[in-house]
């Protein structure tokens, strides 16, 4: 992305004393301080309700703690406005485990949306990009309906073109292969690898009960949130 | 009795708590957009004008009808009492009560029956869908993308409407009623000429503008407090319909207040326009 010269790339991801409440009030993290793994693939874990997308959304900024910080890079990003962590936002991508498609727009105009907004990349060249990703999923026939027009697969083969089309250095990923059948999970995981090896991603967080697919990953971290709300983990 | 107090000591503290958060998403939407999201403004200005085109060009039709059939009621009715041969007598009755009173308070009606629901529903709807999570993951402030085309496109529209609605009540009703009355109509339009003034333009702009922003927030606020469930999206459509209609009640009432009692205000005088 062009405005990756306005912030320095991502170094270090932590929480300090991160409390967050549930809609009912009710603490999901009390007290949660941790400098989170960098430059690997994390693999989150915790009962089941234990807050593993909470943590997700809070990693991603989009949930903002009731109390402490998130610091990336050492900055507390929690005090930002929108504008100030925007930067810091087109860093990351977020492949949610459902939705996260504007359901008024065609998937094609979905995987536009970013480049047509920031015009950070030249028309011709977002184009070209958008029908790649497309067509590495399948997807071209289906561009031109809208989401709730396709089936569940192909939703959420859009959300994770969504997710690393816009080539992001922290991916955060909720259930991702969830719905999906083998060979759409081997696309995903050949994309993943040519982003890791060629397109700047870094860091990549995830939630999954596919165990196949952790063992894709050697060496990931497994990070368990019940830890981290009594003890540091270090990176 | 203390429990009584209690409970509407509480209800009338929310109220104030909500009025205060529904400025704020007014002021962040416009803030927003204005101060920061300069790059996206291609892409904001053709929300701005979906928006336009679905409040207010394809609410047309409705407001045509009833614009003829509000404008040759009042009109029929007027003219039927002998006593007012005076046709200045009937033009003011027409700007005071369709075009000051009833054109923008049944278009901000229609409205929120049309558009506000609408926005409403489509707005929770977007929440359960993670859209709005969506959006600010792409750099994309929603306040900006989602609220602020939804306010301006619904401010446009309904001084469009209203103009439109008020155009149609006096000429479309004269000529409906046209076949009950034998009023020239050069007569009819002179003195409604006469009768409209630089402070009805006034009027007419800041009682719309206000409505508008009233209504349009008041529905993008309550579509956004939905959470997680389906089942919240029709209960903050009936609600957004509720507050609004309340809040659209009391902006019109303060309007005409200011409009024909602000010369004896001193605060208000600046109001006035005089």
């Amino acid at each position: 992305m062009s405005n990756r010269h306005l912030t320095p790339a991502i170094q270090s991801l932590a929480f300090q004393d991160v409390t967050l409440l549930g809609h009912e009030g009710e603490p999901v993290f009390e007290g949660m301080s941790a400098d989170l793994p960098v430059n690997t693939v994390v693999c989150v874990r915790a009962s089941s309700g234990g807050g593993k997308s909470k943590f997700l959304r809070l990693l991603a900024g989009l949930e903002e703690p009731d109390e402490g910080a998130y610091l990336i890079n050492g900055t507390n990003v929690t005090e930002m406005n929108f504008s100030e962590f925007s930067p810091w936002q087109r860093r990351i991508g977020f492949g949610f485990e459902s939705g996260g498609l504007l359901s008024n727009k065609t998937i094609s105009q979905n995987l536009m949306l970013p480049f047509f907004y920031h015009r950070n990349l030249a028309p011709t060249d977002a184009q070209d990009r958008v029908e790649t990703y497309l067509a590495h999923f399948g997807l071209d026939r289906f561009k031109d309906r809208r989401p709730a027009a396709c089936s569940s697969g192909n939703r959420k083969l859009a959300s994770l073109a969504l997710a690393l089309i816009t080539w992001p250095e922290l991916l955060i990923l909720d259930q991702p292969t969830s719905g999906l059948d083998e060979g759409a999970i081997r696309k995903f995981l050949d994309l993943l690898e040519v982003h890791r090896t060629e397109r700047g991603l870094r860091h990549l967080y995830l939630v999954s009960e596919d165990e196949r697919l952790m063992e894709t990953f050697t060496g990931h971290w497994k990070l368990d949130l019940a830890d981290l709300q009594s003890k540091k983990v270090a990176a | 009795m203390i429990a009584w107090m209690d409970a509407r000591g509480a209800s009338l503290v929310g109220a104030f708590h909500s009025a205060k958060e529904i400025f704020v998403l007014f002021y962040g939407a416009f803030r927003e957009s204005w101060l920061h999201d300069r790059q996206g403004r291609r892409s904001i200005l053709s929300v701005v004008l979906s928006q336009v085109y679905f409040t207010g060009v394809q609410a047309f039709t409705l407001v045509s009808v009833l614009g003829v059939v509000l404008g040759g009621m009042v009109i029929l009715n007027v003219s039927a009492f002998s006593f007012i041969a005076d046709m200045n007598i009937l033009a003011e009755v027409l700007v005071v009560i369709v075009v000051r009173e009833l054109g923008p308070l049944l278009i901000s009606l229609i409205l929120i029956a049309r558009s506000g629901t609408a926005i409403a529903a489509e707005l929770g709807n977007m929440k359960i869908n993670r859209e709005m999570d969506a959006l600010k993951i792409m750099g994309i402030n929603p306040l900006s993308y989602i609220v602020y085309p939804r306010l301006l496109g619904g401010m446009i529209s309904i001084v469009c409407l209203t103009f439109y609605f008020n155009a149609i009540a006096l000429i479309g009703g004269f000529g409906v009623s046209r076949f009950f009355h034998t009023i020239p109509f050069s007569l009819y339009f002179n003195a409604l000429a006469e009768e409209l003034t630089v402070r009805d333009v006034g009027f007419f702009l800041t009682k719309n503008v206000l409505n508008g922003a009233t209504l349009f927030t008041i529905c993008c606020y309550q579509g956004l407090q939905v959470q997680e469930s389906p089942h919240e999206v029709p209960q903050a459509t009936t609600r957004a319909v509720m507050y609004s209609i309340s809040a659209v009640g009391l902006t019109t009432l303060i309007a005409s207040a200011v409009f024909y009692f602000g010369p004896m205000i001193p605060w208000a005088e600046v109001l006035t326009l005089e």
